[in-house]
């Protein structure tokens, strides 16, 4: 009996530790996930510096022709990427040649971009700023830019003490803004926390045992990803010609291989795959039942064919949805800040 | 305060490294003079140059980073002098003087410095002054500094308007392109010359094959070999 107790009390101690958050400024994430790639000790997340970072990610000032801002291709909505294009677009309508990425947990990624090209989350978003076929715009002019706005110096100065404008802490602003879109209370999440609202049905159950079963190895909870890059079957796009990682190392071994991507609130961030050729989540399964085309490059964990019926397809895709947080994807918090068109 | 948080503390371990370092006191000026020549000739921008190989040259973009000065001391020690990287623009004069501080009881020896961006600053996220990415010498798509650009026309380039592209970076294996250059120094030095003599550059490259490189790889890190030809000390 006493034994029983022990057990139970220390069971709710337990509950009540995993609740915890781990918090560092502002920047917060629950206790029991993995340290943070990133180290916010070097840029410590501040609301002032946020808040400037949350301006500029939806500003279109960012662009050469002041069109597109980082949200036209990353909408909350949609966990943060572009939904219902394949391929995204920047200024004067010039198509690029991938999907954009969703931007969540951005703390826990060791690398960017569908190939990794980025080794680092600061410099991540000076490869839309640059590229001809998104931004087309230069840091410099940027800088150049905001420097004549006093809504900008006085953003500078309450994020950095100081309201020189440069280009570092244009990047520094930004990361602090993409370090808080953190994702970890969807049902999912509530159901390993035991709290109200995560109870599973019996379908959810079994959809997350299949899911551990065929899909864990890749998308590990509890980021729903591992930084690293795999050939994940999918046929040659022959308009794109796209062969991933092999760009970046240039090494024959990394052909056809791109990013595993975060599976969270996938829901919400259609099309799929590097270059958006599914629109659906039941033709994602489907090509991971039925089309995975062998290559030398295969990962490993799809050379042994996976196997579903209808019934644990349809389980699965019910479990995924559990993935969905509501509570990031409409938090106001991260949405157009709308001293953009008061104040600016 | 907050996002200056990596100034700061570089500015704090620059002073500490400044004051003092294994008991080195750096209090002394040393000048390091940086000299661009095309041959015997001071480098201009947009002035036709002629190479060993018969051809005609301009430049228009000749810049690159210096970084990681080392001092030989007594007692067989290194003083390097931490967080130095340095933008040289060969058209831009106020970048073609640098001092630097130094330990006061340094012997006569060596000085030693890279030519180019570590892997570890490569992968440090946003940098400030020199480093920051706004001066144009950061790789968007594929993070990385570009060690060096030289950029200029021949009519020998069989490209658009004979344009000549090199931008020499990347950090990770098998091609990193930083290098390292030593010069000698007496005792009593206090200032360097270093002379750039771009001609050592384009003397070996063949510009009707080699005229456009602008990612990492094998092409780059022979470029890098070819770079540091360019420095002598006067």
């Amino acid at each position: 009996m006493m034994k029983k107790i022990t057990c139970f009390i220390g069971g709710i101690l337990l509950l009540s530790f995993i609740g915890l958050k781990v918090q560092q400024n502002i920047f917060t994430y629950p206790e029991y996930w993995p340290k943070p790639i990133y180290d916010v000790t070097n840029n410590p997340v501040t609301e002032e510096g946020f808040q400037l970072g949350r301006a500029l990610f939806y500003d279109p000032i960012l662009s050469k022709d002041n069109t597109i801002s980082c949200a036209s291709c990353h909408l909350q909505a949609s966990g943060f990427t572009h939904i219902d294009h394949d391929l995204s677009h920047g200024i004067e309508g010039k198509i690029g040649t991938r999907n954009s990425l969703a931007i969540m947990n951005s703390a826990w990624s060791d690398s960017f971009m569908w190939d990794g090209g980025i080794n680092h989350l600061e410099v991540q978003a000076l490869a839309p700023l640059t590229s001809d076929v998104e931004m087309a715009e230069t840091l410099e002019n940027v800088v150049k830019k905001l420097d004549t706005i006093s809504f900008y110096k006085k953003m500078f100065y309450k994020a950095f003490q100081d309201s020189t404008i440069t280009g570092q802490r244009v990047l520094l602003g930004l990361t602090q803004f993409t370090l808080m879109l953190n994702t970890y209370n969807s049902k999912y999440d509530k159901y390993i926390r035991k709290e109200v609202g995560g109870e599973f049905t019996a379908q959810e159950k079994n959809g997350l045992k299949l899911f551990r079963n065929n899909c864990a190895s890749c998308h590990t909870e509890p980021l729903f990803a591992t930084n690293e890059f795999k050939n994940n079957g999918l046929a040659v796009d022959t308009t794109l010609n796209d062969y991933g990682r092999m760009k970046i190392t240039q090494n024959s071994k990394d052909s056809l291989k791109f990013k595993v991507p975060t599976l969270r609130n996938i829901q919400f961030t259609k099309p799929y795959m590097h270059d958006g050729r599914f629109e659906t989540l039941q033709e994602v399964i489907t090509h991971y039942t039925n089309g995975v085309q062998q290559r030398e490059t295969l990962s490993e964990e799809l050379k042994k064919p996976i196997l579903l019926s209808h019934r644990e397809k349809v389980n699965l895709l019910v479990f995924l949805r559990t993935l969905t947080d509501k509570e990031f994807l409409f938090n106001k918090r991260f949405s157009f800040p709308k001293a953009l068109i008061t104040e600016k | 305060m907050i996002g200056n948080l990596k100034v700061i503390s570089s500015l704090w371990l620059f002073m500490f490294f400044n004051m003092s370092f294994f008991g080195q006191q750096l209090n002394e000026d040393f000048k390091i003079k940086i000299q661009p020549v095309f041959n015997e000739e001071t480098l201009q921008k947009k002035h036709w140059y002629i190479s060993e190989t018969g051809d005609s040259i301009q430049f228009n973009k000749v810049r690159f980073y210096i970084t990681d000065f080392k001092f030989d001391l007594a007692k067989n020690t290194q003083q390097e002098i931490i967080n130095n990287a340095v933008l040289v623009d060969a058209f831009d004069e106020k970048t073609l003087l640098k001092t630097l501080k130094i330990p006061l009881n340094r012997k006569g020896g060596g000085l030693q410095f890279s030519l180019g961006i570590s892997g570890d600053l490569s992968e440090s996220g946003a940098l400030s002054g020199d480093l920051d990415p706004t001066n144009g010498m950061y790789w968007a798509w594929q993070s990385g500094y570009i060690n060096m650009k030289i950029e200029g026309l021949s009519p020998s380039c069989p490209t658009r308007k004979n344009k000549f592209t090199f931008h020499i970076g990347g950090f990770q294996k098998p091609y990193p392109t930083i290098r390292s250059l030593s010069f000698p120094i007496k005792e009593n030095q206090k200032e360097i010359t270093l002379v750039v003599d771009v001609a050592t550059f384009l003397n070996e490259v063949d510009l009707k094959e080699n005229h456009s490189v602008m990612i990492p790889g094998e092409k780059a890190s022979k470029l890098a070999d070819l770079s540091v030809k360019m420095f002598d000390v006067k």
